[in-house]
């Protein structure tokens, strides 16, 4: 118990947390791509077609870990958002920010391919269906967070700190965004196919094992990622402290 | 009774400059003027798309305006004395949003039939087009404080304000256009409507804290 | 070999979204490592000026 809370207590202060992850970050990276290599090579050969979908149900296998990565970073940020902004946390200010790049681009990611894969099911590319639709509004969700932080980026504090407000009004706002434009389609529509019509049929563990390799693959990628831009996050804000200079000289 | 004082202050501060109150007008009715330009003047066409143009138009027609809501007093120094005055922060955000709901939303609800009717909008629903956008214009001023205190030291926050507001008025405009659009198709628009003053409750309830705690951040 | 990578008539769909998948990875990893290069040398060449 007591390894957890130094852990945690070490976590929080900016030079423990640069040393400690220092260390994960190879690991992390190649975790990501082996398993990306390994959930892709599966899904594209080894995985048979589905019945109904055919080949084209494989585009699933990068869609939808994009679409959970999307909504779980969102989370994250919510979440770093409020430590940020209640106890003015570092760590917490950085994981915020470091999130953001690769959260918009997993949502921008996953409204590619799901034109790419709506083409073909839809024969459009484009429907303002549910998914899609709260799917972009997310975007914006983000574009928001990084925009607010650039418009103050000659006070990184403040500009964290409004960020932080945008982040957890956000994350207040996207349930109910998700409901009303559920509710807008169902109206309007009718219940539109749904995107994961092959998804729900999926029972087959040749089908289901790349899809969980490829989450996993994400998520390792989006902590290489994330841990990554955090370093250089609070790099960037502690210029003037004496451990960042010390990290120069000892290379 | 301080809550009076700033609403009636700031009231009197937009009325003398007249340009605050007709310049969104001006601009819905030059915008509307686009639409048959650009559709064409057949009247079936028209009134297929008023509900959803008469709407965004009174969004977009406060939305110009939200930029200015606390820059003023932010730059002239009167946003910092009011949080040493002691008077609480939401409260003075409440006046503030009441304020500019008074000086725009209340000018767009009265022009609304005005912009409703060169879109040949169905007789029916002008009762519910009025009901909605009473609703609703008070939830756009109470979110904007949000917006307008977030930008409100930057230079050119406009699209940024945008930004940051649209998700949040994204409901807003579902359950308002939305509840107009259902009239005209002889449906009954009671669900909408209280999803409606479910927004306002709820905006009426965080935005002001939301606010306030924008501005503390931008007066630290 | 060769038939296992034909998508039939979704040829352009799969392997369009399998390349974009790629190239955002890729366009993350560059950008990153980028960012970082610029941050260590503007670092550094402040440091310089307040020894000198």
């Amino acid at each position: 118990m007591n390894k957890i809370v130094k852990f945690y207590h070490e976590m929080g202060s900016p030079p423990s947390f640069y040393r400690i992850t220092g260390h994960w970050l190879k690991p992390l990276l190649i975790l990501a791509l082996l398993l990306t290599v390994y959930g892709l090579i599966d899904g594209l050969f080894f995985a048979p077609p589905d019945y109904q979908q055919g080949d084209s149900y494989r585009i699933m296998f990068v869609h939808v870990p994009a679409a959970w990565m999307s909504m779980f970073i969102y989370f994250i940020i919510g979440v770093s958002g409020i430590i940020a902004f209640v106890w003015r946390m570092k760590v917490a200010e950085a994981v915020m920010m470091a999130s953001a790049p690769i959260g918009a681009l997993f949502t921008a990611l996953t409204l590619l391919t799901g034109m790419l894969w709506g083409k073909p099911m839809w024969g459009t590319y484009w429907d303002w269906d549910a998914r899609m639709t709260s799917e972009l509004i997310l975007l914006f969700l983000y574009i928001g967070v990084m925009g607010i932080y650039s418009a103050y980026d000659d006070d990184p504090r403040k500009a964290a700190r409004l960020a932080a407000l945008v982040a957890i009004i956000g994350l207040i706002n996207l349930p109910i965004i998700r409901y009303s434009v559920e509710w807008w389609t169902s109206i309007h529509q009718g219940a539109s196919i749904s995107i994961m019509g092959g998804n729900s049929g999926i029972k087959e563990w040749s089908m289901l094992r790349p899809l969980l390799v490829m989450a996993l693959a994400t998520k390792f990628y989006y902590l290489y990622s994330m841990l990554h831009r955090a370093r250089s996050y609070l790099l960037r804000t502690e210029q003037n402290k004496s451990w960042v200079s010390k990290q120069f000289i000892e290379n | 009774m301080r809550f009076w004082i700033l609403l009636q202050r700031d009231v009197l501060v937009a009325w003398r400059k007249k340009s605050n109150i007709y310049q969104p007008l001006v601009f819905q009715l030059l915008i509307v003027t686009m639409f048959p330009l650009g559709l064409g003047a057949g009247a079936q066409t028209l009134q297929k798309i008023a509900p959803a143009v008469v709407w965004i138009l009174a969004l977009i027609s406060t939305l110009i305006t939200l930029e200015n809501i606390f820059k003023d007093d932010y730059e002239d120094g009167s946003l910092a004395l009011y949080t040493l005055s002691g008077m609480s922060l939401p409260v003075a955000v409440i006046a503030k949003a009441a304020a500019h709901w008074l000086t725009t939303g209340l000018p767009v609800i009265i022009f609304a039939p005005v912009i409703a009717v060169l879109l040949h909008l169905p007789a029916s629903a002008y009762g519910i087009l009025m009901l909605s956008l009473l609703i609703a214009t008070p939830i756009f001023s109470l979110l904007g404080t949000v917006g307008s205190a977030l930008i409100m030291n930057l230079k050119n926050g406009g699209m940024l304000l945008s930004v940051l507001i649209m998700p949040l008025l994204a409901p807003v405009l579902i359950f308002g256009a939305g509840a107009v659009l259902e009239t005209t198709l002889g449906n009954t628009p009671v669900g909408h409507i209280t999803l409606l003053a479910g927004c306002f409750v709820l905006s009426l309830t965080l935005a002001p804290l939301a606010a306030a705690a924008a501005i503390k951040v931008n007066l630290e | 070999m060769l038939t296992m990578l034909d998508m039939g008539k979704y040829n352009f769909f799969v392997w369009g979204s399998m390349a974009l998948f790629a190239l955002m990875m890729a366009v993350d990893l560059i950008s990153l490592h980028r960012q970082k290069k610029q941050l260590k040398r503007q670092i550094k060449a402040r440091q310089r000026r307040t020894q000198s």
